[in-house]
């Protein structure tokens, strides 16, 4: 069986679709896996055959194509033929299946040219958009991007989108092995909105010299980059030592060699974070301009990332910086960076208040803040959050029994501790309360919204306009009370993103009013869930009584074992 | 007239024709690495064309910017062929093999001077020589691809896919598939 998978968006991208990949050929052994891929991640592909990941690979010249389409004094019917070529080549491999992982418009349509009899993934069918699987689908199409509160990584979201097993969390190798001896420094990226300052990392390298004398130190640099780097960093310091901290080129294959005698890497958001951490080596990053950790983290267990907190930041990744300065790159501050590092060298350091750290739930990964609370409390309360959003989007909310007990069960096995030291049920409690709280003003909007809805007209203006205001007022109520019940574990179960997001929508009229019913309804569905699960959490635990909260901490079958 | 001369400036040499320079009295090199860095070259181009020779140093410089390249150089006037081009690369392309194989064509525009039109006509008909190729074969797949209006202004006279309104898409051909992912490149 010949299956296609289709990563046509950056290579960083195609590192992390990589894991998805490795996860499906566990699962299917005998199936024979090609990619079809940018001109720009070709290096990786050869890479992956190379290692026979893969069973071949296709080359879409994206990039070339345009520059053809749009500048004069160039050939745009190439491009058609050269598209034609590419679809009769991949006519006669005979594939089984596509799965389409880019999501984007152009993958879309490529997918429609195919000749394939499987297609797999958000796409057109003859000019008309198909392949909304399910409620994943339809929020990774939607407003994943724009949807903070989500705290699912795009890899599990894409997975569950496509209907296929979420990869298991990558695990970090111990970084305290004495036989590993390299730290590596990732220090530019293509973005320049993601960039840290070139001044800071020479600083940072020289603490580093400092603070661990016995191991190595380099500077990685794509092939053929190094001079220009190298140029870079003694413009910044004129007595930069390259005895000391030298700068390494390295391709894939020298990268994998290299990450063998690699204890730490610390990079920006690149591609070769990516690879490092598909290859379990321990990471700290820091995430800058677009960069976003909730949705594109390393997929890694422990991974250890720093963000400068600004407003502003994460920031749309087509926007440039409105800043007058990067701010979110200098927030971040040398002193906080050395203490990371020395965390995951030597352990020595809990989590820092502003750091996300990559922690696992049912071994899939959840990316979480530490604010001022304790960690574990923010861990155990995303956990909760992505508990409820994921019984939701497997849309098992509509099942006669959804899975909420069960759910608990499993819940309670991995965060009992964490819950122990949030405060267990008096926490829960609170939770509880203000879920129904948040169900009574939820209640109250719906019916506001409704009622001024009713009064719509087909073609009176004057009624949409009236309409309007209505929602404008109904929005600032929502932020109101949001701003009200305000606290550290909101960020992270904001049901109400759609219904705010509906009502600041530009449509008018009865799109509106569908639009702002359904989110509301949305809304609705998810505090029920949340109270439905978290009043389960309390019952377990109250019936089980003391016996079950000495049990804190054990899994169910720690607790068969001794019963 | 279009009658060629020869200026001394110092110890560089510039053509004329009507008397006007073909190039920079000053710093031709410099004219010419300015002209490479404005032109968008692409790692991967070999087959570019260049029209207008003036004093060459362009064409040189573009050649020794990357030893893959094929350069080929289109020049109305015969005078300035014979001094700059060796007399056995002259000859006359062939339309249907050679021109269509073109990755880039680029005009000098200083070489241009005192004949723009012409040197312009015959830039535009290579620079666009698969662009009613494109039209064409959107046509027959069902898509009416309209060009905005050409500007008669030199600088706007070229348009590319981006500037081409698609109407009618109702048809489910396999080419009206392919230049609707096209589309989506230059949006």
């Amino acid at each position: 069986m010949k299956i296609l998978f289709s990563s046509l968006l950056r290579i960083g991208d195609l590192i992390t679709h990589w894991r998805l990949i490795q996860q499906y050929r566990i699962d299917h052994p005998s199936v024979e896996v090609h990619l079809l891929v940018n001109d720009t991640s070709e290096s990786f592909a050869k890479y992956l055959l190379q290692k026979r990941e893969i069973a071949g690979y296709f080359i879409v010249p994206r990039d070339r194509w345009q520059t053809y389409l749009i500048e004069p004094g160039r050939p745009p019917m190439r491009t058609f033929f050269e598209f034609q070529e590419l679809v009769a080549t991949l006519a006669a491999v005979r594939f089984d299946k596509v799965y389409e992982l880019s999501h984007s418009l152009f993958a879309a349509r490529l997918l429609d040219a195919l000749p394939i009899a499987s297609k797999i993934g958000v796409r057109y069918e003859n000019g008309r958009a198909a392949g909304l699987l399910n409620r994943w689908s339809e929020l990774l199409n939607e407003d994943y991007s724009e949807r903070a509160s989500v705290a699912f990584h795009s890899l599990h979201v894409l997975a569950k989108s496509l209907d296929l097993v979420v990869p298991v969390l990558a695990e970090p190798r111990q970084s305290d092995d004495r036989f590993r001896d390299l730290i590596l420094l990732q220090i530019s990226t293509s973005d320049t909105k993601k960039q840290w300052s070139m001044p800071r990392w020479v600083d940072l390298t020289k603490r580093l010299r400092q603070e661990y004398p016995t191991l190595r130190i380099q500077i990685l640099a794509a092939p053929g980059e190094a001079h220009a780097l190298r140029k870079s960093l003694l413009q910044v310091s004129s007595n930069f030592s390259f005895a000391e901290v030298p700068v390494v080129e390295a391709g894939w294959s020298k990268l994998d060699e290299m990450f063998q005698e690699t204890r730490l890497l610390i990079s920006l958001d690149t591609s070769v974070l990516h690879f490092a951490a598909a290859l379990r080596v321990p990471t700290l990053s820091f995430f800058i301009g677009s960069a976003n950790p909730q949705k594109t983290a390393p997929y890694q267990n422990e991974a250890l990332i720093l963000s400068g907190r600004v407003s502003c930041s994460p920031c749309r990744h087509r926007d440039p910086c409105h800043q007058p300065q990067h701010l979110c790159a200098e927030a971040l501050d040398l002193r906080e960076i050395v203490t990371a590092t020395r965390s995951l060298l030597d352990g020595q350091v809990a989590a820092q208040s502003g750091q996300w750290r990559v922690g696992q739930s049912q071994r899939r990964a959840l990316i979480y803040k530490v604010t001022t609370q304790e960690e574990s409390m923010e861990k155990v309360s995303s956990a909760l959050a992505q508990m409820t959003w994921q019984i939701y989007l497997d849309g098992a909310d509509q099942e006669v029994a959804a899975p909420v007990g069960s759910g608990a069960h499993t819940f309670l096995d991995e965060h009992a501790s964490g819950l122990f030291a949030a405060g267990g049920l008096s926490w829960l409690k609170e939770r509880l309360d203000a879920s129904e709280a948040d169900s009574l003003f939820l209640e109250e909007v719906q019916s506001r919204a409704v009622r001024a809805g009713s009064r719509l007209v087909v073609d009176d203006s004057s009624q949409a306009d009236e309409f309007e205001k209505k929602t404008q007022d109904l929005k600032r109520s929502l932020n109101e009370y949001l701003a009200r019940q305000s606290t550290g574990d909101r960020e992270c179960r904001d049901f109400f993103f759609q219904l705010r997001s509906a009502l600041s929508s530009h449509f008018l009229g009865f799109v509106k009013l569908r639009r702002v019913t359904q989110a509301a309804d949305e809304a609705r569905r998810l505090l029920f869930l949340e109270q439905k699960f978290v009043r389960t959490l309390i019952n377990e635990i109250t019936e089980r009584g003391p016996g079950y909260v000495a049990g804190f901490g054990k899994t169910s079958h720690d607790r068969s074992a001794t019963t | 007239m279009n009658r060629i001369t020869w200026e001394n400036f110092g110890t560089i040499e510039v053509p004329c024709r009507d008397g006007r320079l073909l190039c920079s009295p000053r710093n031709p090199e410099q004219e010419a690495r300015h002209w490479l860095e404005q032109i968008n070259l692409r790692s991967d181009d070999r087959d570019i064309v260049v029209v207008g020779l003036g004093a060459g140093h362009h064409v040189r410089i573009l050649a020794a910017s990357n030893p893959l390249l094929r350069v080929c150089v289109v020049e109305l006037n015969a005078e300035l062929r014979q001094r700059f081009l060796p007399p056995a690369s002259v000859r006359v392309l062939d339309p249907d093999s050679e021109i269509q194989k073109i990755d880039y064509v680029v005009g000098f525009r200083p070489a241009w001077q005192a004949m723009e039109k012409d040197y312009l006509q015959v830039y535009v008909k290579l620079s666009q020589i698969s662009r009613p190729a494109a039209q064409e074969a959107a046509e027959k797949a069902g898509l009416v691809l309209t060009a905005q209006r050409i500007q008669s202004l030199p600088d706007q006279v070229h348009f590319s896919l981006k500037a081409l309104d698609f109407l009618e898409e109702d048809s489910a051909q396999q080419e009206v598939k392919i230049w609707r992912c096209l589309r989506e490149l230059v949006k």
